[in-house]
């Protein structure tokens, strides 16, 4: 039986992650009675092992949930804080050319530069971010921005979220110590101080008007009580925020068809990845990357020509060995040299089109449907090559990557356009992987196109916003946090409004 | 099954995993997917069998080592994508539930 609330909240926001947490803040530091619903455990620093067969739990599907044909495996975050719990804390504000475009084709006015800036600069100082200083930069990164600087290219240095960071290596199984600067550490418990229910392995089934149909799970882990029993509930609201990301939200939204009476044909639509594919490589040095922190520089250089940024980065042992796209004793033979390896992460910039998209299955599950380009897929091939130059140049020995079907080392060096080639990338064989979905409900001026208005206000609902990465009109083409915060925020003083 | 899947993950990783252990965190890690996910995988476990018994009249844990990694090598190559993607699937659940153990994150150089 269905139990309804009786209390009555300003707004019931659904996902606690960079969306949802940023707009439970700013809401509840205004006053507003705000109920936040996640269907996630609630996890703290002192629950995290830095152990990925306990710690993958924190993920939907351990960090792989498949695309329809299986050539994407998208990793989002199931859990308090959502996946700002586990990101890297790469912080990248969005490009210029980018705001610029959403602001001349897709209507977002309110992306003015004070807003902009103003938002950002608090950022800024409210999630600690800055520059690594040199001190803390590791052999991977090290040898990265050696090489690269060697092979002519511009090596550039990443902002990062985090505060006294002390170097376990892998941020995305969740900090044990909280130095990584998200939802889960920052705003989260501030919007609880000033009020705000947290209810967590709460998942929101169906939402109407001003109402939010929700089952509560049995919760096995997590510190906190839950202030409600297991069961099925309803709530009421004067707002709704949907921020349950870019496979949930739109999910919900389908869900709810008959309840909203749904017209929109583009809710699930124009759906990105940043399509990405991890890389590892045995160098002769013993390299102590699984130390420190694993993410410092990057390379821009070639987005605008070729699509793709160059990142510095690392996994744990299950995901590195997942990554190394073969099997058997040459597998192993790479394995063996953990401690040896180096890694670079690539990532390509999708088009957005109404053909990729999220929709639902019979139970009502979110289901990817995404085509990777045949630009994208010229886009990683150069990528690999030039990620390969440098593992190369960097003294790298042997290494395996998707688009190729052998081991290559320093006799190929010559050979990298022969070995590493389109007709060998097949995404069955070696999915790509995605940590950055974004857009499905893509915010514009006209429900022509669109799903939420520049308000990020349903079209044609009274009480329904958006505030998440699905808001997205096409991809940021960088890491897109801090986009998701600044969209959010904006939401939110319009809900204020 | 249990036979069947240490077979499999023994040509994937190119070493005898204590078995007890290891099936106890591959079917740990499986039980973390969706549903239609472990069905999936487990089908395609069955399907590998269906194969070696058809091509080598003996189950898939009965056949050498050499005769599975050619019979998983050819599924991989497959003209079926889903197939091709099951077998990518399956080795990368393999390769997890043995490299994410604590002595095998020993092994290759991995220090907590
Ligand atoms: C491993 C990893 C590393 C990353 N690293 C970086 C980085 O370094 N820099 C960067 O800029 N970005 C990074 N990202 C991406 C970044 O974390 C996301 O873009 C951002 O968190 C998206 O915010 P969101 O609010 O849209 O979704 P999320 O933060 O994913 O939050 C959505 C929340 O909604 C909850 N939810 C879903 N469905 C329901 C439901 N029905 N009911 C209730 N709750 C629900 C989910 O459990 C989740 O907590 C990373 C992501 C991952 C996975």
């Amino acid at each position: 039986m269905t139990q309804k609330l009786e209390k009555k909240y300003d707004v019931i926001i659904i996902g606690s992650g960079a969306g949802g947490g940023v707009v439970a803040d700013i809401l509840s530091q205004k006053g507003l009675k705000c109920l936040i619903l996640e269907s996630g455990a609630y996890r703290k620093a002192e629950h995290f092992n830095q152990k990925e067969k306990d710690m993958s739990a924190i993920y939907y599907n351990r960090g792989a949930v498949f695309s329809k044909n299986m050539h994407i495996a998208l990793a989002a975050t199931n859990a308090v804080g959502g996946s700002t719990s586990v990101y890297t804390g790469v912080s990248f504000r969005p490009p210029k050319d980018v705001l610029e475009s959403w602001k001349t084709e897709h209507g977002l006015s309110f992306l003015s530069d004070d807003f902009v800036n103003d938002t950002l600069d608090y950022f800024d100082k409210d999630l600690s971010i800055h520059e690594l200083p040199e001190s803390a930069i590791n052999q991977n990164n090290t040898y990265f921005k050696q090489a690269a600087e060697k092979l002519g290219m511009k090596v550039k240095k990443l902002k990062l979220n985090i505060d006294n960071c002390s170097g376990q290596g892998f941020c995305n199984l969740g900090c044990t110590i909280n130095a990584k600067r998200g939802t889960l550490v920052v705003q989260l418990p501030r919007a609880i101080k000033n009020g705000a229910e947290l209810v967590h392995h709460a998942n929101a089934d169906k939402i109407a008007e001003n109402t939010v149909y929700f089952t509560v799970r049995k919760a096995k882990e997590g510190v906190f009580e839950n202030s409600l029993e297991s069961g099925s509930y309803v709530a009421h609201a004067h707002t709704i925020v949907l921020a349950a990301g870019v496979l949930h939200t739109p999910a919900i939204l389908l869900r709810s068809a008959k309840l909203l009476t749904l017209k929109n044909p583009n809710i699930g639509r124009y759906l990105t990845i940043h399509p990405a594919f991890n890389l590892h490589a045995v160098n002769k040095d013993k390299i102590s990357n699984y130390k420190g922190f694993p993410k410092a520089y990057y390379i821009d250089q070639f987005s605008d020509k070729e699509g793709y940024y160059l990142e510095t980065s690392f996994y744990y042992p299950g995901i590195t060995a997942k990554n190394i796209p073969c099997w058997g004793e040459q597998h192993a033979a790479l394995m063996a040299q953990y401690d040896h390896m180096m890694s670079i992460i690539i990532l390509s910039h999708d088009k957005a089109l109404a053909n990729n998209r999220i929709t639902i299955n019979k139970k009502g599950q979110p289901v990817i449907e995404y085509t990777v380009s045949a630009e994208t897929k010229t886009s990683l091939v150069k990528a690999i090559r030039k990620a390969a130059e440098i593992f190369l140049e960097a003294g790298c020995i042997a290494f395996r990557v998707p688009a190729s079907r052998q081991i290559i080392g320093l006799t190929e060096r010559d050979r990298l356009k022969d070995l590493i080639h389109e007709k060998y990338l097949d995404f069955a064989q070696t999915p790509l992987s995605t940590a950055h979905p974004q857009g499905g409900c893509r915010m514009g001026i006209s429900d022509k196109n669109s799903v939420v208005d520049d308000n990020g206000k349903f079209w044609g609902s009274k009480s329904i916003y958006i505030a998440d990465a699905s808001l997205f009109p096409t991809s940021v083409k960088v890491n897109p946090y801090e986009t998701v915060m600044l969209l959010a925020t904006h939401v939110a003083n319009q809900i204020l409004k | 099954m249990n036979e069947k899947i240490i077979s499999i993950a023994q040509t994937f990783i190119s070493k005898t995993p204590e078995k007890e252990a290891y099936l106890k965190n591959f079917f740990h890690l499986l039980h973390g997917f969706d549903q239609d996910s472990q069905k999936k995988l487990l089908l395609l476990i069955k399907v590998l069998n269906v194969f070696s018994n058809l091509r080598y009249f003996k189950p898939i844990n009965r056949i050498s080592e050499i005769k599975r990694n050619k019979l998983l090598h050819a599924i991989y190559n497959a003209p079926i994508s889903k197939l091709r993607g099951g077998v990518n699937g399956l080795r990368s659940l393999c390769l997890l539930a043995f490299y994410s153990m604590d002595e095998n994150r020993a092994s290759i150089g991995y220090k907590v």
